[in-house]
């Protein structure tokens, strides 16, 4: 234990480092959903302030003036036509809308009079209540035709025509989905950039040759060693994992946790920790790395991986040429892997993304102990 | 006595370098024995043997009367090594230093924290236990380093050049803390190339070059093996070829060397040379600085048998 308990030694020396990338993931999660809940308010938003003087007494004007009052803010006033005009250049109200008497009357027997709408025709979007109260009139005109009662075509059309309910619950639905998405997509930058700055000083300080020498002599066999390191790097990695996990999960809601897409989003993160533990174990073998060097290794392996392995930029706006040097990359695959999860996918192409970057993650293994092995012969 | 190291003609090569040539010895227990050799002599290519850190092509090494090998752990258990550069981990502190690598040999805890104690206290770190390593000087950077070679209590403790590079302070510093450990029973490898600190300290010394022995014993032993009595020094701005051959003449000289303005003229036996010397030099009216006598050294012991300086 005593090897382990030394690993996280070193690694807490670096702690600082580490947790900056937690929290580089943290703000990038905050921001996102921070956006994308501003834009779901802005679509919310688009309810207006209008003005309805309903003249007529008829059951059709009264539901007329709830229907407007669901999606809008609607107050019933009276005013002369002075002041009709100034509180629409003042854009205090959007549009002054009269329903003339005798327009229930009207409605039944298809006759001509119309709610009268007043607005700022320089301002189209005036028009847009206009086009609401006809759609509201003519579906609920059909439903009449199709045998239903006033009241029972009314509720029909809140169904079919309220803008609020219909399009809040598939906004709501769809902006969970992609601040999840999105997190779970930045997440190897974070992954890669800790697992780097964790492993790769504990290495380089261990493979000091005089250390090494040293430890060496103490009689300590190669492979109690080893088993340690690996040991405490897999421990290592899993709480990382753990850690960065549980943000893009809390991110997602309690909805997304559990389920099959989860599940799959966390399978991909094990294979990419996996690879990038491979990957750090690599870079050690090969260099012997300072504080310095590690930094530098961390912030162009990170970057360059991020950038090219569709972390920053969607894969969609890659170049051919980035996209061809990309797949050599274990994030190339976990994007690709995190588009088919959130897609629904089937299954063997997920499948094949993970072992994509499992391979990945022992070729570089493998090139490691290869150019260790001949260094130690030279 | 009882016999802790044996090396027997040991042989180890660089490709067509040969790094010991069927190189020999053996370390009685409770010597402080001195490998004394220039640089590149094979000094640390033989400790990297005898702790199988080396393969080697040829010979055995022997340590407390068992055959050494690599996977011989439970012999590298009795050894500790303090090499020339500082080998300690930057990211723990003084303590946690000497913790590690006493708990490389020591597993059972509380023996291990006595230990860690006692190597604090007897490098002189105590005050200095929860610093990291990059805050202390150098000297007591070395001191950490013996600290953590030495904290498991080994009875075989081989330095591999330890003052290179060190204060003349804390140079006697490790010496009198060797000479301690000694005291306490451990046995000594010492390997330098500073002839002045192996005179110092070693009970036995011996001189290699080449990968091979050129002689060994102790220093009054070695230096009994040279026609070289007594050596005349003088600081000499400038001196004629003439009078380097009136030098030679004089009785029991054998050899004159003018170098850096240094004249060394030395002796094989014969009594009141330094007068003989003066006598010379004032008939000819040589000018002088500095005149001194002093006996032959380690370097004069090399330097007669190689017949090229140990700092060569």
């Amino acid at each position: 234990m005593l090897l382990y308990k030394a690993f996280f030694k070193i690694v807490k020396k670096n702690l600082p480092m580490i947790l900056m990338y937690v929290s580089i993931i943290l703000m990038i999660t905050l921001i996102s959903k921070v956006s994308l809940e501003k834009s779901a308010e802005e679509r919310r938003a688009l309810k207006y302030d209008i003005i309805v003087e309903n003249k007529d007494d008829s059951e059709i004007s009264k539901e007329l003036c709830t229907y407007l009052s669901k999606i809008h803010n609607v107050t019933d006033k009276k005013l002369t036509r002075d002041q009709i005009k100034e509180k629409i250049f003042y854009e205090e109200i959007l549009s002054y809308i009269v329903i003339p008497k005798g327009f229930g009357d009207s409605f039944e027997t298809d006759g001509d009079l119309k709610p009268e709408s007043l607005y700022d025709e320089n301002m189209p979007v005036g028009m847009s209540v206009n086009m609401q109260i006809n759609t509201w009139l003519n579906s609920v005109k059909n439903y009449q035709k199709l045998g239903l009662s006033l009241k029972e075509s009314v509720e029909k059309c809140d169904e079919t025509l309220n803008p609020d309910s219909y399009v809040h619950l598939e906004t709501s639905k769809k902006n969970e989905k992609s601040l999840t998405e999105s997190v779970f997509n930045y997440l190897p930058y974070g992954i890669l950039s800790a697992i780097l700055l964790s492993i790769l000083p504990v290495f380089s300080s261990f493979n000091e040759e005089k250390k090494n020498q040293r430890i060496l002599a103490a009689g300590l066999p190669a492979t109690k060693r080893n088993l340690y390191f690996a040991l405490a790097s897999i421990s290592l990695a899993m709480i990382l994992l753990i850690v960065f996990d549980a943000i893009g999960s809390i991110a997602g809601g309690p909805e997304i946790m559990f389920t099959k897409t989860w599940w799959f989003v966390i399978l991909n993160t094990l294979c990419y920790v996996i690879c990038a533990s491979l990957l750090a174990l690599m870079i050690s073998n090969i260099f012997n790395l300072n504080n310095t060097g590690v930094s530098i290794v961390t912030n162009i392996v990170g970057l360059g991986f991020s950038f090219l392995g569709g972390t920053f930029v969607p894969l969609e706006y890659l170049g051919d040429e980035a996209k061809i040097i990309g797949k050599f990359t274990p994030n190339y695959w976990y994007s690709t892997a995190n588009d088919y999860i959130f897609q629904g996918k089937n299954m063997s192409n997920i499948l094949l993304c993970f072992g994509l970057q499992l391979i990945i993650g022992v070729a570089l293994f493998c090139v490691g102990l290869t150019v260790a092995k001949v260094r130690k012969k030279a | 006595m009882e016999e802790i190291v044996r090396v027997n003609n040991l042989v180890k090569r660089y490709k067509d370098l040969i790094a010991l040539d069927n190189f020999s010895f053996s370390i009685k227990k409770g010597e402080i024995f001195g490998l004394l050799g220039p640089n590149g002599s094979g000094k640390s290519t033989t400790i990297n043997c005898i702790l199988s850190l080396l393969t080697y092509d040829k010979g055995e090494v022997y340590l407390f009367g068992e055959k050494m090998n690599v996977n011989r752990n439970d012999i590298k258990k009795r050894i500790g090594l303090i090499g020339q550069n500082v080998a300690v981990f930057n990211e723990l502190s003084v303590y946690e230093n000497i913790d590690f690598f006493c708990g490389l040999y020591i597993n059972d805890k509380a023996t291990r924290r006595k230990y860690v104690e006692d190597a604090l206290e007897f490098t002189g770190l105590n005050d200095y236990r929860k610093k990291s390593p990059k805050k202390l000087s150098g000297g007591l950077i070395r001191r950490l380093n013996i600290a953590c070679g030495i904290a498991h209590k080994p009875e075989l403790i081989i330095f591999d050049e330890p003052t290179v590079a060190v204060d003349p302070q804390s140079r006697n510093n490790i010496l009198e803390g060797i000479k301690d450990l000694n005291k306490n029973g451990a046995t000594v490898i010492y390997t330098s190339h500073y002839m002045e600190e192996v005179e110092e300290i070693c009970s036995r010394i011996l001189i290699m070059d080449k990968g091979h022995e050129i002689c060994q014993g102790t220093a009054d032993e070695l230096k009994g093996q040279i026609k070289n009595t007594e050596n005349v020094i003088l600081n000499v701005k400038y001196i004629d070829e003439s009078d380097l051959e009136g030098l030679k003449k004089i009785h029991h000289v054998y050899s004159v060397k003018y170098a850096d303005k240094v004249l060394t003229i030395r002796f094989s036996g014969g009594k009141h040379n330094i007068s003989h010397v003066l006598d010379y030099i004032s008939e000819h009216s040589i000018n002088y600085e500095r005149i001194y006598s002093e006996l032959p050294t380690l370097n004069d012991v090399f330097l007669e048998i190689t017949g090229k300086e140990l700092r060569d």
